[in-house]
């Protein structure tokens, strides 16, 4: 039998469990096809690499070795198939009718060299109160302590006063760290957008222990950790950073189609690669000091090229990971949150900065998932 | 119906707020009836407090106001069960509380009359209502899917919610409750089967709403609670009961969701075009942004008052086949049932025999 990998916690001694692992930080998320190797610049002891998707088995093994951070395994069946009553997981083969027991899909995971399993969830759609008790049911009774329970729901799960209570008492009965994710329609911006999301996540982190924020950008993952998230993980790219339901493909999945989207730090936004051409197209575009960057500016990702793509992603991941350190650096609590607003607060102001130096009114708009992090009061029950 | 030869206090009350008259309205109502002695204010109130005794000619008199036989007003209501008890009800805030002081009033006189009808057909009131506990985890959607299961309804749609109801027991009784602002009005007593009290001003779609709200707080409320948070669960379980999200989904998901189309599936399932709209945002299936523009959309058209498209109205069976069957097969006159429940032959004969289905006959009692 495969010796199943032990990843050494921040301290040198093993991690006991999945929760010990997985607490205090924050991954990257990205896909295998766009996975040449383990990025050098993820920290060790805040950090570590999902991969998630078709062929994150087989990349496993090939890059375990050069991984000095967790490396994870996302099955992300919720990307494809829908959770019903009899079948929260999905334990066949897709296709088949052979079902392969989720224990047997967790030690899989393992033994390909993932840190910890991840449970390969379905996605659950708004009000399917059957489906996601299933779920939630069937991830009690996991006995293992080596799993991260997925739980991709849609988003009225959490913006909807009438589904959130019912999300919050089903995480507070699963025994493992929880993974939670909210998917939303294609044509929807970000979930964190919505009025009541931001209020109400922070609500859920309130009632809950353990649980992490999966396929989040960097205002999601970051506010989740300054507000008592567990963990976080962060797409490299668009499509991994936000869940599309099964059968709702998204555009931007065809990487032909779409410049790469590219962090501009002091704004805290991602822009596409072209619009940022354009926008420095007559004036001096932003240098980035970020390991990947080193210096350079950030209007050369404009291209559809694989390379120019993998680089972007690498930027982006970069820029966070060098933050995590502040992140951490502030205890838990109000220190952390105040220090996170103020980063908030001045990318709002950053904006305003920017167009005026570009002369070009309104050409960045702060999102309002941005301004509402910029905004909110800092102590619980004042969020409203 | 049995009678002492004075009133009760308590019953004068509840007579006087059935009829939605204040204690001088009544006072006024004895003096004009009277042909010489005033009857004042603080009459009716010892008497309704039961500190002087209303017998005789007075009795008479104090029955007449209140356009109820004499014998209505001389029952106990601890004794008949008449007592006002948990009532649910599905009303806007606008209601005043002497309108809904009314209207529960009715509704405990109302299970009086249904009771003695009852009691004279010599039926044993049997039903399968059961109380479902809902807290976070388990919701009010669950505590309707599970009725549903217990029920044995097919999936989709509900075509015939009253018969629903009354097959599992339960009595139904469609009344003009006097105020656009109320609904439906429950109660289900210990050892009886539950009464639902619906308004008949509601449109078709509203009045079976509004019956499957308050069908979700016979089967989830047996305390009373936060009312905010009652009627939200109540308007969850309805929601899941008439538009189960297994079934509806597809639907509301299948092609673009515009007025044409709520109005086609408003027929389908029954329900308000407002109601299947809103199923629509919690489900997911539309953005908020679509959810507004067809809410905007409807308001301009004027349909936030008056939707288009018709649903079937909904008629009780039950009842009004106890009432034939008594009338035709127990030999019963007008004028004895009437007595019986405590009601004036007029009014006995606008709410029992008028208006009745015309399909309404024994078969559906005898299904019971």
């Amino acid at each position: 039998m495969t010796e199943l990998t032990r990843y050494p916690g921040s301290a040198g001694q093993p991690p006991a469990t999945a929760s010990a692992l997985v607490t205090g930080r924050v991954f990257l998320l990205d896909s295998p096809r766009y996975t040449a190797r383990v990025p050098r610049f993820l920290a060790a002891d805040r950090s570590g690499l999902v991969l998630s998707g078709d062929g994150s088995h087989t990349k496993a093994g090939q890059i375990w070795r050069q991984a000095d951070v967790p490396l994870l395994i996302d099955p992300a069946s919720y990307a494809r198939q829908i959770a019903t009553a009899d079948e929260p997981f999905a334990l066949g083969n897709e296709g088949t009718l052979v079902d392969i027991g989720l224990d047997t899909l967790l030690t899989g995971q393992r033994q390909c060299h993932a840190a910890v399993a991840i449970t390969p969830s379905r996605y659950v759609q708004a009000g399917d109160s059957a489906a996601f008790k299933a779920l939630v049911r069937q991830a009690q009774v996991i006995e293992r302590d080596d799993v991260i329970v997925a739980v991709p729901v849609a988003l009225p799960w959490l913006t909807q006063e009438q589904y959130l209570p019912q999300l919050v008492a089903g995480l507070q009965r699963i025994p493992h760290p929880k993974a939670v994710m909210f998917g939303h329609q294609k044509n929807q911006n970000n979930p964190f957008d919505a009025a009541a999301a931001i209020p109400n996540f922070r609500r859920l982190l309130a009632e809950t222990a353990g649980v992490g924020l999966w396929r989040a950008d960097l205002l999601a993952a970051f506010d989740c950790l300054a507000h008592g998230g567990a963990f976080a993980a962060i797409g490299a790219g668009g499509s991994l950073r936000h869940l599309v339901p099964p059968g709702q493909n998204p555009d931007s999945r065809d990487p032909r189609v779409h410049t790469p989207a590219v962090l501009l730090p002091a704004m805290l936004r991602y822009s596409m690669g072209g619009f940022i051409a354009d926008k420095y197209a007559s004036a001096t575009a932003p240098n980035c000091g970020c390991v990947v960057c080193r210096g350079a500016t950030l209007n050369r990702f404009d291209s559809l090229s694989g390379d120019v793509r993998a680089t972007a992603h690498a930027h982006n991941a970069a820029v966070w990971t060098a933050w995590l350190s502040d992140l951490f650096g502030h205890p838990d609590g109000p220190a952390r949150q105040l220090w996170w607003r103020g980063m908030c607060r001045a990318a709002v102001d950053a904006h305003v900065q920017e167009n005026a130096r570009l002369r070009q009114k309104d050409a960045f708009k702060p999102s309002a998932a941005l301004k509402k992090l910029a905004s909110l009061q800092l102590l619980a029950g004042q969020y409203t | 119906m049995a009678s002492d030869t004075a009133a009760h206090a308590g019953m004068l009350v509840l007579a006087r707020e059935s009829r939605g008259m204040t204690q001088a309205e009544v006072a006024e109502a004895m003096t004009r009836d009277s042909a010489d002695v005033p009857v004042s204010q603080g009459y009716v109130s010892k008497a309704e407090a039961g500190r002087l005794e209303v017998t005789g000619p007075r009795l008479a008199l104090y029955a007449a106001a209140l356009e109820y036989p004499a014998g209505v007003l001389c029952a106990d209501p601890e004794i008949h069960g008449v007592g006002v008890g948990l009532v649910h009800h599905r009303k806007r805030a606008s209601l005043g509380a002497p309108a809904l002081r009314r209207i529960h009033a009715e509704l405990a006189l109302a299970r009086m009359q249904a009771g003695a009808l009852i009691a004279l057909g010599g039926v044993q009131p049997e039903h399968r209502f059961r109380r479902i506990e809902i807290d976070d985890f388990d919701t009010p959607s669950d505590a309707a899917i599970t009725l549903r299961r217990d029920w044995h309804l097919p999936p989709g749609t509900v075509h015939q919610l009253v018969t629903v109801i009354e097959d599992a027991g339960g009595l139904v009784l469609v009344r003009d409750l006097g105020a656009r602002e109320l609904d439906a009005v429950t109660q289900w007593m210990q050892g009886e089967p539950p009464l639902f009290l619906v308004s008949a001003r509601a449109p078709a779609d509203r009045f079976r709403f509004s019956l499957a709200h308050e069908l979700g707080h016979v089967i989830m409320h047996g305390e009373p609670g936060a009312t905010a948070v009652q009627e939200r669960q109540a308007d969850e379980f309805a929601s899941e009961f008439l538009m189960p999200a297994d079934a509806i989904r597809a639907e509301l998901a299948n092609g673009q969701l515009d007025l044409p189309r709520l109005i086609s599936l408003k027929h389908r399932w029954g329900v308000s075009m407002a109601a299947l709209l809103r199923r629509a945002s919690t489900l997911g299936v539309i953005t908020d942004w679509q959810y507004r523009n067809l809410m905007v959309e409807m308001s301009a058209l004027g349909y936030r008052t008056q939707e288009p498209g018709d649903v079937a109205r909904e008629h009780p069976r039950v009842i009004p086949a106890l009432v034939s069957r008594l009338r035709n097969h127990h030999g019963y006159q007008r004028g004895q049932l009437a007595e019986a429940v405590g009601l004036l032959e007029d009014e006995f004969t606008r709410l029992y025999l008028d208006d009745v289905d015309p399909f309404t006959s024994d078969t559906a009692e005898a299904a019971r």
